[in-house]
């Protein structure tokens, strides 16, 4: 029956039922008195309507009506298409962002069924002495959230007795790894694609350490090579070598990026990989799990796992109490359905921006092209007013015009689609700065719930720029219609065609005035001191040669006689490096820190000449000498500001976990790589033996091209690891502006193309303006008017919208903006040269677009005009 | 008379019981065995006869008629007779309800 129903799709067989349908009415007319079977064209008709397809028919015929009516006037068909799959395509980019780190669940078997299990407690000295104590008071306890980590007992005890869940693993970060417990894998439930995950069996003190890769660190550093099951790897993708090398078992499929996206590509199983077995049963030591997932079993409920977990933990701690009074952790359990959030916290910002600029173009494109239908409508009206008189109804005819309107929508979304493909590829680079990853860990291409965005938006698009102009269009005083007049409501219509020329300015200016904020930021960055001298700065941070400390010297000394270097030091890390290991605790007999960056100040270990070289000024005292040993250090104005008084130089501080007393020798300038963060407190001590990773620096008076291939040749025959390449100062400088250069080049894109897109806008409403008061503007040339005067008509038509929208579009600029606010430097929100910049530039592009119009206006020949009234 | 929703198709197919009957055959025996009181309009009975082909409760098929015309006769299909068999006995459902509910002609009763 349904098949029947589909069958009647088939022309063939609808032109046979067709045609048995008159058969039989005929006959049966010759049967039937004459009238007495009434209207029989009805009666066929309603006898077809049976099928259930009459609305498919009028779909149908309405889209070749609409395709026709489009194929009529191929230049507004161009624009509005292309308009709007600029639209859709910025928006099916964004939301390719958006779905990516909102809406997809994680990659593993069941991701609704892992819990991630973490604590709360305000006496804590179950926890021991360990680092996190005082920073957990200030940063968690007082925000209301919870710690993570478990001590390694707790979490076997969780993992060996509880009856709620079916797996329990714990994971911990290591530099550039992630360490798992030997189940990790079994319990997330994902094979390898290559190879095989590790196993309990793995998971031993004292077993091979060994090692799954993530598909993206595979292809990024083994170049997608099947041969690299069995092979050691000894570095992750940033930073200094592991303490033990990894044997590579496996390499997990594409999609894997673990339950947190935001941790890198090699996950090694703990055990082997730990230096000693110590932490695995010091119950004081709560720092050894970062992280404890569990699969809950189908059937038990949150609350029964939760307090099974809790009293576990308890009993754990009562085995081995500790002598202080505490209270007993309590356990919250969160679902990971959609994975971990490290990432997702850092993308909600430019997600956020990037949703309001992309929503920004579709409104403009949408507001662009009622407009444009608004001004096609008025050249349809005799066309409408005609199939009105002839009995069309206004539903139909609205229906009719809406069809159109989609038409266009879905061809734009099918460009935009194409628009989104070409776009995706680009979207992690808005995002890799902020998480330093080897290689974004997602596949970023729109997919089916891309495309389903798109055609939804493109149906809501077309209500959107179709709905007012075909209700306008078919508004239509018919007997003035056919009067041939042009009444008074066309300038309601033109009211509205206002309107939707206001919206697209004021919306390109909001684009305009994030692009000048970006824009003006990136300069500052350029021109902001940031307390040392990039130009003519290069460095290179390599692995020291085992077994060879002197020959550091012997480089530096090789580095000194390379023609036009005029400095060259050594240290670990370039200059204010900010690395977990570079912390350093300051004491401050009977002070209590104020949170954990207030406990710390940074650190790096030092050669002579190194502030010469960096080129940072030194305020007070002097520098590191040869003669110089331990206890001696220099510190930076921010640690002076913020621990010392009177004169700094010769004063004795405490540094490190046991308090060492050292002598301050020196004072030198603040200096940061990011202009924004406040500079902290920074230690420079004078190295007593070479450390394992060594960064060399040198000064050039010349050019960069004099002294590069020298210096490349001097790091080549050092025959070991390079962890960063040979660097200018200019290079690693704008590398730290990365991201503000890419929003401003985007949104300046952006802001080019809404502009475009409102002189489009412009230019479509004077030009028909010109068209409908051609004979007006006839009748005031032939009674004198000059081409000035008519210019100035046309042009003032257009400067109320802009005027307005310009308006508007600076008050809403400045709540707008606030989502930016941070990432802006040295200037502020409502700053007047950037406003004074997007203004300029949106009224000249104005000018711009009305200029043609208003001239063609001009041209105008009054006989002609005249003639055609 | 107005016909309640539905009814026509259960009147068609009623009629077919018989036996097969072209389209203003059954116009003509749904008005003479109504007494004349139902005259369906054939703008409605003729998509009633789609309709029910398209559900596969009639079939129809081209015959000569008594005046040795050509004509297209519908008869009952085993899925129509069963219909009309479940259609019956709701309408009777249907009939003694109301029924029930109004109870004899008001202002008649003592």
């Amino acid at each position: 029956m349904i098949w029947s129903r589909f069958r009647f799709l088939l022309p063939r067989r609808r032109r046979a039922d067709e045609r048995e349908t008159q058969e039989e009415l005929a006959s049966l007319k010759e049967l039937a008195e004459p009238g007495e079977l009434g209207n029989l064209t009805l009666a066929a008709e309603n006898a077809r309507a049976e099928w259930g397809w009459t609305w498919l028919e009028r779909l149908v015929q309405d889209l070749r009506y609409a395709a026709r009516s489009l194929k009529g006037t191929p230049a507004f068909t161009l624009v509005a298409v292309l308009t709007l799959a600029l639209g859709i395509g910025a928006n099916a980019s964004a939301f390719t962002a958006v779905e990516i780190f909102f809406l997809k669940k994680a990659p593993v078997n069941h991701p609704e069924e892992l819990w991630q299990l973490s604590w709360s407690s305000r006496k804590r000295s179950f926890g021991g002495k360990s680092l996190m104590q005082p920073m957990y008071d200030a940063y968690f306890l007082n925000q209301g959230k919870t710690i993570d980590q478990f001590s390694y007992p707790a979490y076997q005890s969780i993992r060996d007795k509880n009856a709620s869940f079916s797996e329990v693993s714990c994971t911990r970060n290591e530099l550039g790894a992630t360490l798992a417990s030997g189940n990790y894998f079994q319990m997330l439930g994902v094979p390898a694609l290559l190879g095989r995950t590790f196993t309990p069996d793995d998971d031993r003190i004292g077993g091979p350490p060994v090692a799954v890769l993530s598909y993206g660190f595979w292809q990024s550093r083994f170049g997608g090579n099947p041969d690299v099951l069995g092979q050691l790897i000894t570095k992750p993708a940033n930073g200094p070598n592991f303490a033990t090398p990894f044997t590579v078992i496996g390499v997990m499929p594409e999609s894997f990026y673990g339950i947190d996206p935001g941790t890198g590509g090699i996950i090694a199983a703990m055990q082997p990989a730990l230096r000693t077995a110590g932490s695995l049963t010091d119950d004081r030591n709560w720092n050894t799990c970062n992280t404890v997932i569990a699969r809950l079993r189908p059937g038990i409920t949150m609350e029964r796992a939760r307090a099974e977990s809790e009293a576990l933990v308890s009993q754990s701690i009562q085995a081995n109490p500790p002598p202080e009074p505490y209270e007993p952790p309590r356990i919250t359990l969160t679902n990971l359905a959609r994975g971990m959030d490290t990432l997702r916290t850092g993308a909600q910002r430019p997600l956020l921006i990037l949703s309001v600029a992309v929503g920004a173009i579709l409104l403009i494109a949408c507001a662009n092209i009622a407009g444009l239908l608004l001004a096609r409508s008025s050249a349809r009206r005799k066309e409408i007013a005609t199939r009105l008189a002839l009995g069309a109804s206004r539903g139909r005819i609205i229906r009719q015009l809406l069809t159109e309107s989609l038409l266009l929508s879905l061809l734009g979304a099918a460009l935009g689609l194409a628009i989104a493909f070409a776009v995706s590829p680009q979207i992690p680079r808005l995002f890799t700065r902020t998480y330093n990853l080897p290689k974004f860990p997602f596949n970023v291409e729109p997919d089916l719930t891309v495309a389903g965005f798109s055609v939804s938006l493109a149906a809501l698009t077309a209500m959107l720029f179709g709905l007012a102009p075909a209700l306008n269009s078919t508004r239509i005083d018919l007997i003035g219609m056919m009067k041939n007049s042009i009444g008074a409501q066309g300038r309601t219509r033109f009211a509205s065609g206002r309107a939707m020329l206001a919206i697209q300015v004021g919306l390109s200016t909001v684009l305009l005035m994030g692009a000048g904020l970006f824009l003006h930021t990136l300069l500052n960055l350029e021109a902001v001191s940031l307390g040392y001298i990039p130009r003519g700065l290069i460095y290179v941070t390599v692995q020291l040669p085992p077994g060879h400390p002197e020959t550091v010297n012997a480089t530096m000394d090789q580095l000194a006689s390379v023609p036009g270097i005029s400095s060259v030091t050594a240290s670990v890390w370039p200059l204010f490096t900010s690395a977990p290991d570079t912390y350093l605790e300051v004491c401050v007999p009977g002070e209590t820190p104020r949170d954990f960056d207030d406990r710390f100040a940074d650190s790096d270990s030092i050669l002579p000449r190194f502030f010469e070289t960096w080129g940072v000024p030194l305020l007070r005292g002097r520098d590191f000498t040869m003669a110089d040993g331990p206890g001696s250090v220099i510190i930076n104005q921010a640690f002076v500001t913020r621990y010392l008084k009177g004169d700094p130089v010769g004063q004795t501080v405490h540094l490190g976990p046991n308090c060492a007393a050292e002598t301050v020798v020196g004072v030198v300038a603040n200096s940061s790589d990011r202009p924004r963060v406040t500079p902290r407190p920074f230690v420079y001590r004078r190295w007593s033996q070479p450390p394992p990773q060594i960064t060399y620096t040198v000064r050039t008076s010349g050019s960069y091209a004099a002294v590069l291939p020298a210096l490349r040749r001097i790091v080549n025959d050092l025959n070991t690891r390079v962890y960063d390449p040979l660097t200018t100062g200019e290079q690693y400088r704008s590398d730290t502006m990365n991201q503000e250069r890419l929003w401003a080049s985007l949104l300046s894109g952006f802001g080019a193309v809404a502009l475009f897109i409102a002189c489009l806008g412009i230019y479509g409403m004077l030009a028909y303006l010109v068209a409908r008061r051609t004979p007006e503007i006839g009748i005031r040339m032939a009674l004198g008017a000059r081409q000035r005067e008519v210019m100035k008509i046309v042009l003032r038509e257009s400067l109320m919208p802009v005027t307005l929208g310009l308006a508007a579009g600076l008050a809403a600029t400045y709540p707008l903006t606030r989502i930016i606010a941070n990432m802006l430097f040295g200037v502020t929100r409502n700053d007047p040269w950037t406003i004074a910049a997007a203004t300029l530039a949106l009224l000249l592009a104005a000018a711009a677009a009305a200029f043609l119009p208003a001239r063609r206006a001009t041209r105008i020949d009054p006989m002609r005009a005249l003639h055609y009234e | 008379m107005d016909l309640l929703q539905g009814t026509l198709d259960m009147l068609v197919l009623r009629t077919l019981l018989v036996g097969p009957l072209h389209g203003y055959g059954i116009s003509k025996v749904l008005r003479s065995s109504s007494g004349e009181t139902l005259d369906i309009e054939f703008g409605s009975l003729y998509p009633a006869l789609k309709r029910l082909e398209i559900k596969g409760w009639i079939a129809s098929k081209w015959e000569t008629s008594e005046h040795n015309r050509r004509a297209k006769f519908y008869r009952l299909t085993p899925a129509g007779r069963k219909q009309l068999r479940q259609e019956h006995s709701k309408w009777a459902e249907f009939v003694s309800a109301v029924t029930r509910v109004m109870g004899p002609v008001p202002g008649e009763t003592k």
